[in-house]
């Protein structure tokens, strides 16, 4: 980590050799380490510290953006060069721009003290403690992984706001012949990551799924974990709080934004205040961000505006613009799924016939629209009978559209947990749902 | 730079490294994107980084930095030895890398125009143009146009004593139209969707795609689209265009074929393999008609390169012949696991990455059909064109494809009608077993896929896929909504 006052003297001598030119620029600084274990063994194991600096000039509503990772006086001087020339051939934008306003924000440092020194053999005793918990019959394949961020937005009308953050996250595939389970979990530190009891879970899945029946495609009452939940909500929050494609009618949530969409108790915020989230407390514009309702009590409440967008559209920024290159889209990084009041045991407990649902496979959008999705199930799928998990499955496509999918929901369990997902951590609970739609099995 | 890097080797054999490379890499990008006849983005970075990879005893390790002083080099190789020392205790298994002669060489994508060159205003004008020229149709509420321009600068070394130099090029480029209408919305895409076409190739490549020319079809096409009908639900014959094939070869051929997945580097996040090391030689993956290769030889295309990031030389080789699986993609140490060399499938997307296995351009080889003949052999079918949705199960069987239109085949012609949000889906040797012609190789392509993800730490590769048209019996079409 460089520190705040590194990047006090960045912004010093940015406003020296950006004289004249109206800016806002943001670096991002990551020092991760990974380690990866395949068949029991750790076949991958890596470490990259590298610094960006991103640098946004505007001139007569004219943009142009450079980035560059040498942070040196020469860097800061072919970065303006570069810039200069760029904005000789940009073409005015057909809104008004400007740069945001002066955002004033104390430091914030989210890094826990043991993360700022980690070391592989440290990575490397977490696999050791895995392969403990999993045993001789049982092999692991996963990753164990750790980071430190720094985050520092600087513009030409003052703004100067540091935001540090540190995570740690895993996932492990437990494989027992044909069996195989899975479970991810996110933390601040080693220390509070909840290893142990989820590789148990996976473990536990593993060794339930051997010999997995084929059933037919249809519509089932699926009970589907926490991997899975946020897989959909991901995919939900991604397609439909984009407040751009909404305004062009480009959205589907042009429908139902406004309208009730699930049950009372469905509740899905982006919060980066929440304890289980890592919290990025400022976008990339400077705005503060805090927890705001996407779904609340069961309504579609908000889609969000970054930047370039709220001017555009005359609305106020959100708090979303996570990028320099397109000032229009937004995107929550810190998605909760809130906890409902059914207690999971009873979940499945009264469920007389269904399918357990661990983690599903290679989501995608099928039809915008709609906001209709498809995606395999894996590492996990069970026929639930009589109140208990019975037989493992054969993975199965859905098909599914998201507004159907949540007016379906029947139960929100009380239990949430963090999931290490593909692009930002969430938090999400079980949900029992009706109707389900599986489309195709595997071969 | 080489003199440092050299002494970075030798510092590492020192310490006792088995064996050592390191990739000193600069990355130049600009990307610039119009919507509706507006600059909506025109960006440029460089990104300078070196990457040292550490074999200790049977254990790898693996640390990058941006930083360039030498004292930040031997630290940066200090953090991957003691990685590598970590990993080597943990080791059950020896670690072997197939043989691959010392290569002193360079290799320079073959670019006739510099798209560095060109002038931005000359970019900025065509994508303005291209937009405009579909904003003239009113149903089209946003048309966009992007290019993405870059130059890969690498130096390699071993210690085994190979320099390798390389300048990669790469240029895109790609239009597209979204109308509403009282039913809906819906896009058109040119050359392909998801930001068009790239290859490692100049200027001339994005001159050769006519944007413009090519303006008013898409715009007409995605406002005909809106008010077009589904197709019911049932089993089709089907011929699919280029565009699409590139990603069903990619999804269903490509990643399946990647020795690492079959071993099980790949299984908590991309998934494994369904073609395990007993079906090599043995298993009918397609029909007669179905030969792929990996070939990173292929002029221009988006996967072809001089060496790969272990410094093997670039190759062709099978992966499926008529019809048999014969090959899979890999790198030193899994070759050296089938006593086989390496293939050249080593890749990494950046400086801060670990080379892993990667398509390079795998493609679907020509056969010897006109594209009407393929049609004329359909009594009544559809064309599918332009890929706008993929999912594929994790053993790489289960997939399910969308494309972005659908033209109709009755009695062996194309009657003109349309049909919107078209899926297919099927089990993936069943699929290319149904496989009864490919068009010749007037129709071939090598299209470039520049955003296959893999990897953890997610890396993003710049692969090809040639292909030309081809037809397929009784795919089912359509899924219960």
């Amino acid at each position: 980590m460089r520190g705040e006052t590194f990047y006090r003297n960045l912004f010093r001598l940015m406003n020296e050799h950006f004289i004249g030119m109206k800016f806002l620029a943001v670096v991002w600084e990551q020092d991760q380490s990974l380690t990866r274990f395949a068949n029991s063994r750790i076949h991958q194991n890596v470490a990259e510290k590298k610094a960006s600096l991103s640098v946004l000039v505007t001139k007569d509503n004219k943009l142009a953006l450079a980035t560059s990772n040498d942070l040196t006086v020469s860097g800061l001087k072919s970065l303006r060069e570069r810039l200069e020339k760029m904005l000789e051939f940009a073409t005015p934008l057909d809104y008004n721009f400007k740069l945001p306003d002066v955002s004033v924000g104390y430091p914030v440092e989210n890094v826990a003290e043991s993360l700022k020194k980690v070391f592989a053999e440290q990575r490397a005793s977490i696999f050791d403690r895995m392969l403990r918990i999993a045993g001789e019959d049982v092999l692991l394949f996963g990753y164990v992984s750790d980071n430190v961020t720094e985050n520092v937005i600087m513009s030409s009308n003052g703004t100067f706001l540091y935001q540090s953050f540190g995570g740690v996250s895993f996932n492990v595939v437990a494989m027992c012949d044909s069996g195989s389970g899975y479970a991810s979990g996110v933390a601040k530190s080693y220390e509070e990551l909840n290893v142990d009891e989820k590789v148990e879970r996976a473990v536990r899945f593993a060794k339930m799924s051997k010999s997995p029946v084929e059933i037919d495609p249809g519509t089932y009452t699926v009970i589907l974990g926490p991997e899975a939940v946020s897989d959909l909500f991901m995919y939900f929050a991604w397609l439909c709080t984009n407040g751009y494609t909404y305004e062009l009618k480009l959205s589907p949530s042009v429908k139902y934004l406004g309208n009730k969409v699930g049950p009372d108790e469905l509740n899905v915020y982006d919060d980066p205040t929440h304890p289980m989230q890592l919290p990025l407390m400022y976008d990339l514009c400077g705005k503060k961000r805090e927890k705001m309702p996407i779904i609340e009590n069961g309504v579609f409440k908000n889609v969000f505006y970054s930047h370039g967008a709220a001017l555009r559209f005359n609305r106020k920024p959100t708090g979303h613009t996570l990028s320099l290159d397109d000032l229009d889209s937004s995107t929550p990084p810190n998605l909760v799924v809130a906890a409902g009041s059914t207690p999971v045991e009873d979940m499945i407990k009264n469920t007389d016939r269904g399918i357990y649902v661990n983690r599903f496979h290679y989501m995608n959008i099928v039809d915008p629209q709609q906001a209709m999705f498809t995606g395999m199930t894996r590492d996990g799928t069970f026929i639930v009978e009589k109140g208990q998990l019975t037989k493992a499955v054969k993975n199965m496509r859905f098909n599914v559209k998201f507004f159907d999918f949540t007016q379906n929901i029947e139960a929100i369990s009380k239990e949430i947990e963090s999931v290490a997902s593909e692009y930002f951590p969430q938090v999400a609970p079980y949900m029992k749902v009706k109707n389900f739609n599986f489309t195709s099995k595997t071969a | 730079m080489q003199e440092k890097l050299e002494k970075l080797l030798d510092f590492l054999k020192s310490k006792g490294a088995r064996y050592a490379d390191v990739r000193y890499e600069e990355h130049v990008r600009q990307e610039l994107y119009v919507e509706n006849g507006v600059l909506k983005s025109f960006t440029h970075s460089v990104d300078i980084g070196t990457g040292i990879r550490v074999l200790y005893g049977n254990g790898w390790g693996f640390a990058a930095t941006d930083e360039r002083g030498e004292a930040a080099l031997e630290k940066a190789a200090l953090r991957a030895l003691e990685i590598a020392m970590a990993s080597n205790k943990r080791s059950n298994k020896e670690v072997h890398l197939a043989p691959e002669p010392v290569h002193r060489a360079a290799f320079k994508s073959p670019v006739m125009k510099d798209p560095f060159l060109v002038s931005d205003a000359e970019k900025i004008e065509l994508l303005k143009a291209a937009t405009l020229k579909m904003k003239e149709n009113p149903r089209i509420v946003r048309a966009t146009g992007s290019m993405v321009f870059r130059r890969i600068d690498k130096l390699f070394l071993s210690t085994e004593g190979s320099v390798i130099n390389q300048e990669i090029y790469i240029s895109g480029a790609g239009i597209e139209a979204d109308a509403i209408g009282e039913s809906g919305f819906q896009r058109r895409s040119y050359p392909a969707s998801f930001g068009g076409d790239h290859a490692t190739r100049g200027w001339e490549f994005v001159e050769e795609m006519k944007l413009l020319e090519h303006a008013p079809k898409v715009a007409d096409e995605a406002a005909a689209l809106v008010d077009a009908p589904e197709i019911e639900p049932g089993e089709y014959d089907i011929v699919i265009s280029g565009n699409q094939l590139a990603l069903q070869i990619h999804e269903s051929c490509g990643h399946p074929s990647e020795l690492d997945r079959v071993m099980g580097s790949e299984l908590s996040f991309a998934g494994g393999s369904f073609l395990t090391l007993d079906k090599l030689g043995k298993l009918k993956y397609g029909s007669e008609h179905v030969s792929i290769t990996a070939d990173a030889t292929i002029p221009g295309g988006l996967g072809s390169f001089g060496f790969d990031d272990e410094g093997v030389q670039a190759q062709k080789s099978y992966i499926v012949r008529n019809g048999l699986f014969v090959g899979y993609l890999m790198d030193r140490q899994t070759a050296a696991e089938l006593n086989l060399r390496s293939n050249g499938a080593a890749r990494a997307d950046s400086w801060s990455h670990p080379p892993i296995i990667r398509m390079t351009n795998i493609n679907l080889l020509p056969g010897s059909y006109t594209l009407e003949e393929l049609i004329a052999g359909i009594d009544y079918g559809f064309l599918l064109d332009t890929n706008k949705s993929w999912s594929i199960d994790d053993l790489r069987l289960n997939f399910q494809f969308a494309t972005e239109i659908a033209y109709e085949i009755k009695a062996g012609k194309l009657t003109g009608r349309i049909f919107k949000n078209p899926v297919y889906y099927d089990i993936t040797p069943n699929f290319w077993n149904k496989c009864d012609g490919v068009a010749n190789e007037s129709y071939w392509h090598v299209w470039g896929v520049p955003n296959c993800g893999k990897g953890q730490p997610m890396q993003v590769m710049y692969v090809g896929h040639g292909a030309s048209p081809a037809r397929f019996r009784r795919v089912k079409v359509g899924v219960k909504k």
